[in-house]
C-alpha cells in the first residue's frame, strides 16, 4: 500500500513539473511583471506649497459655501436612523443611495 | 457627485425634501449584506428604477422614497432636478393617499443599535477630519463637470494616535507624526478621488513619507503646532483605467508636499483647529476615478480639517484599508 502511495506521489510530481515546463514554453513572458507605461513629462506647472502659497491653495481646494449648498438638506448618514425618525415623525423617507457614501466619497 | 450641485442644491428640491426624512447611505453594503438595514433596503430596491438589472453592473444606486415600514413609493437615478422633483411629488401623492396603518407599523421597522457598521468605531475621543480633494488650476481647463470636480471623505485617528501627534509644550520642540498613522493617511487619503472613487494604496507603494509636528507657540492651555513634510507614492500593476474597461499595465501615484497648522487644547486634550494640505503632482487612472482621458502628471490638492462633533457619523470611504476591528 505504501509503495503504491509513493508511486502515485512521484507520478503526480512528474506531471506537475511537466505542466510547469509546458506553460513556460507556451508563454515565457507570463512570469515577468507587466511593464507600466513611462511617466509622461508634466505639461502643467508643478505647484509650490509654502507659507506664501498655503492660503491660496487651501481656498481653492476646500469647497465654497455655494458648493456646499446641498448640505442645506439635513441629511442623516444611516438608513436605520432615518427609519426610526420617519416612524416618529410620520413622514416618508427620502433615501439617496450611491456606490460610495454620498456624505463621504462617491 | 455632480448630483450634489445639479439636484440637491436646487431650492425647489430642497423645499420638496422637507416633507421627507432625508438620508444618504452607501448602496453596495445595503444591497449586499444581511444586516437589518440591508434587508430593509433589499425589500424595496428591486421595485425601483434598476430592479433586475445586472449589466454593466448590478448596482441599485439612486434616489428612493419609501414609507417607514419599507413600502416603496417611487424612485429614480438622475442628475436632473426636475426629474427628482417629479419623483418626490409622485411619492408624496402616494404617501398622502395611503391609509395611516399602511404608512408605518406599530413599531419602527429597525433598531439602529442592532445594525453593525464601521461608523460604530468612530473615534469620538480621537481626531475626526474632513478630507477634500480637487485639481489645482491648470492652463488648459477641462470642459464640463470634470473640470469643476471635487470630492470629500473622512479621516479618522484614534486617541493614542492623536496624542502622539503633539510635540512637547516647548517652542521649537519637534515630533515625527506617528508612523502608522502617517502611512495610513498616505495610503488611504492621499489618493486621486477628485472625479470618483479609486483604490487605496498598499504600504509598499508609499515610497517616502515624512511629516514633522513642531510647537510654534504656547498661550495658556493652547499649543500652536505646525506640520511640514512630504509624501511620494508610486504603484505599478495591471488594472482597468476606465469603467468596465480591460486590464492594462498602469502606473499610479502622487508626489506631494505637506504643510499645516493646528491648535491643541492641553487641558481638554483635544485639537480645536487642524489644517493640513497636501499639494503636488498626481498621475495615472483607476477604473472609476474618471481619469481615463487625463493621466497627468497634473497638479492636485488634498485638504484636511476638523469635522464638527455633531456632523453625521460617516466612515472613511475605504475604511477596510484601516484594518480596525
Amino acid at each position: 500500500m505504501a509503495v503504491l502511495l509513493v508511486a502515485r506521489g512521484l507520478a503526480a510530481l512528474a506531471l506537475a513539473q511537466a505542466s510547469v515546463v509546458a506553460l513556460a514554453a507556451q508563454d515565457p513572458a507570463a512570469a515577468k511583471p507587466p511593464t507600466p507605461p513611462p511617466l509622461a513629462a508634466p505639461v502643467d506647472p508643478v505647484p509650490v506649497l509654502d507659507g506664501a502659497t498655503f492660503a491660496r491653495h487651501w481656498q481653492h481646494v476646500v469647497p465654497s459655501a455655494d458648493e456646499m449648498a446641498w448640505r442645506v438638506i439635513p441629511w442623516l448618514g444611516a438608513l436605520a436612523e432615518a427609519v426610526v425618525r420617519a416612524h416618529a415623525q410620520d413622514k416618508p423617507i427620502l433615501l439617496w443611495a450611491m456606490n460610495g457614501h454620498p456624505l463621504a466619497c462617491t | 457627485m455632480a448630483t450634489r450641485r445639479s439636484v440637491w442644491s436646487d431650492e425647489d428640491v430642497q423645499r420638496a425634501a422637507r416633507a421627507f426624512v432625508p438620508v444618504a447611505d452607501e448602496v453596495s453594503r445595503l444591497q449586499r449584506d444581511k444586516e437589518p438595514d440591508c434587508v430593509f433596503f433589499q425589500g424595496f430596491c428591486e421595485l425601483g428604477h434598476y430592479g433586475g438589472k445586472t449589466k454593466p453592473s448590478n448596482t441599485r444606486q439612486g434616489i428612493y422614497a419609501v414609507t417607514p415600514s419599507g413600502r416603496f413609493l417611487a424612485s429614480c437615478n438622475t442628475r436632473d432636478a426636475d426629474e427628482v422633483l417629479a419623483m418626490l411629488a409622485k411619492a408624496k401623492k402616494a404617501w398622502d393617499a395611503m391609509p395611516p396603518a399602511q404608512r408605518r407599523a406599530a413599531d419602527a421597522a429597525l433598531d439602529p443599535a442592532a445594525v453593525r457598521r464601521f461608523e460604530q468605531l468612530r473615534p469620538t475621543d480621537g481626531l475626526v477630519l474632513r478630507v477634500y480633494s480637487r485639481d489645482l488650476p491648470r492652463p488648459k481647463v477641462t470642459p464640463g463637470w470634470r473640470g469643476q470636480a471635487w470630492n470629500q471623505d473622512h479621516a479618522w485617528f484614534r486617541r493614542d494616535e492623536m496624542l502622539a501627534m503633539v510635540p512637547a509644550p516647548e517652542v521649537g520642540a519637534e515630533r515625527p507624526f506617528p508612523a502608522d498613522a502617517l502611512l495610513r493617511l498616505a495610503r488611504v487619503h492621499l489618493v486621486d478621488n477628485v472625479r470618483g472613487q479609486t483604490m487605496a494604496y498598499g504600504p509598499q507603494h508609499v515610497v517616502a513619507h515624512r511629516l514633522v509636528a513642531r510647537t510654534a507657540a504656547l498661550a495658556g492651555d493652547v499649543q500652536s503646532i505646525l506640520f511640514e513634510g512630504a509624501v511620494r507614492i508610486e504603484r505599478t500593476g495591471t488594472w482597468a483605467s476606465r469603467g468596465y474597461g480591460p486590464d492594462r499595465p498602469q502606473r499610479l501615484g502622487f508626489d506631494a508636499q505637506l504643510l499645516g497648522a493646528a491648535k491643541f487644547d492641553r487641558k481638554a486634550q483635544r485639537f480645536t483647529e487642524w489644517r493640513l494640505l497636501a499639494v503636488g503632482m498626481r498621475h495615472g487612472a483607476t477604473e472609476f476615478n474618471g481619469r481615463q482621458d487625463d493621466f497627468g502628471p497634473a497638479p492636485m490638492g488634498v485638504a484636511f480639517d476638523l469635522q464638527a462633533d455633531d456632523a453625521p457619523a460617516v466612515a472613511p470611504s475605504m475604511h477596510w484599508a484601516y484594518g480596525w476591528q
